[in-house]
């Protein structure tokens, strides 16, 4: 597992700090490197699994026997080597589901030290949640972002998300490209000033969030 | 008290599949022997609708409808749309033409829709027997459309599938987050 270290300094004074991991710890820099590359490069963790990326197609095949500890794995313990052609496995897979896969598990909960939380971000587009670890609170997460570009640091804690499973989902959408930063503001501008009043089409419905809740945790047990 | 979330889409693209995998109760279903075109693809279709339900508690029951695929019976698509909280719609990635197919049904509905609040997802089926298109495709084309609708691959066999579909529909009907201020 890869080491976070929480981070005290201007930004996050004593009291304050959250943990933060780099990509250059863990398996994620060999991904985003190997994503680079226009050949196919074969990334294998010993004991876990083997991946091969191929940068030019935006693709990716997997042989995977432990998710955990082949995508929690440390840079260092992967053994990459390019090939000439792709394996001749059946399904590959959209290069972004890997980077998010391996930011989201190798997170550990921490927040990727470029991920700034009082970025204001927009959701681009929804990850494909059906293929992808994610926790179930992300989903109201998602629609807030997609209608309505937020800082992370306002958004969590307005949902009511826990730090780690928010921190795991901003640092996974950054590196799969889901996000998409919308103005750059440090922690003492108040990112989430930007907040604007809903437009009309939006407190449309149902207006009671308790009825919604009621059916987000029926399906949620579904 | 009841209220309806619709699943449309195509002939064959897995709305009575995926009904069945959370609905509560048996799927009542009106299916009739197909004669035309689909005849090739399938023995029955559904005529006028798929009806399953979602206890949520003792005085709630979401009704999860399936529209008929075939566009000469749209003009069931207009009665089952009023009073429907949503619409996920199933695009099967294995027909000729998907993408012209996803503008269809999400346009159709979403001005069904629309007026009243109504959302939609759209969950993409049988990508394993397809591959010319992938998730981006769709996305584009949501996007050039000028929707925001979360999109998904689902095998409408997959009950954890058709969850996530459903809970991203809740999340986008559920007006509470979008429109708080902050404090």
């Amino acid at each position: 597992m890869v080491k976070a270290i929480p981070i005290e300094d201007k930004e996050n004074p004593p009291g304050t700090g959250f943990a933060r991991f780099d990509a250059r710890d863990c398996l994620l820099h060999a991904v985003k490197a190997a994503a680079r590359i226009a050949s196919t490069v074969r990334l294998e963790v010993p004991g876990s699994g083997r991946v091969w990326v191929n940068g030019q197609k935006q693709k990716f095949w997997a042989e995977v026997s432990h998710p955990e500890s082949f995508h929690c794995a440390k840079s260092s313990e992967a053994e990459i080597r390019t090939e000439a052609s792709p394996p001749e496995l059946d399904e590959d897979r959209p290069l972004e589901e890997l980077l998010w896969t391996t930011a989201y598990l190798g997170s550990g909960g921490a927040l990727l030290n470029t991920c700034q939380l009082y970025d204001v971000v927009e959701l681009r587009h929804w990850p494909n949640f059906t293929r992808l670890p994610h926790a179930q609170s992300l989903l109201p997460l998602c629609s807030l972002l997609a209608h309505r570009p937020t800082s992370m640091s306002f958004a969590y804690r307005m949902l009511r998300i826990r730090p780690d499973e928010a921190f795991r989902f901003f640092s996974a959408a950054t590196v799969a490209g889901h996000l998409r930063i919308v103005s750059s503001q440090s922690r003492h501008e108040r990112a989430d000033a930007v907040d604007t009043p809903a437009s009309k089409s939006e407190t449309n419905g149902r207006d009671t969030g308790a009825f919604w809740q009621r059916l987000f945790k029926r399906i949620s047990g579904l | 008290m009841l209220y309806k979330i619709l699943f449309a889409g195509p002939v064959g693209a897995g709305k009575t599949t995926a009904i069945a995998s959370v609905s509560d109760s048996e799927v009542v279903q009106t299916d009739a022997r197909a004669t035309d075109e689909v005849a090739a693809r399938k023995d029955q279709t559904t005529v006028a609708m798929d009806y399953g339900t979602l206890e949520v508690d003792d005085s709630l029951t979401i009704q999860l409808v399936g529209t008929p695929g075939q566009q000469r019976f749209d003009f069931m698509w207009d009665i089952l749309s009023r009073g429907a909280l949503g619409v996920v719609v199933l695009v099967d990635n294995a027909r000729p033409d998907p993408l012209a197919d996803l503008q269809f049904y999400m346009s159709n509905f979403h001005r069904l829709l629309e007026p009243r609040g109504g959302k939609g997802v759209i969950g993409v089926t049988r990508c394993d027997l397809d591959r010319r298109f992938g998730l981006d495709d769709y996305r584009h084309c949501i996007r050039e459309s000028g929707y925001r609708w979360p999109v998904f691959e689902v095998d409408a066999r997959k009950r954890i599938d058709v969850k996530v579909a459903l809970l991203a529909l809740t999340a986008e009907l559920n007006p509470q987050p979008h429109r708080r201020r902050a404090a």
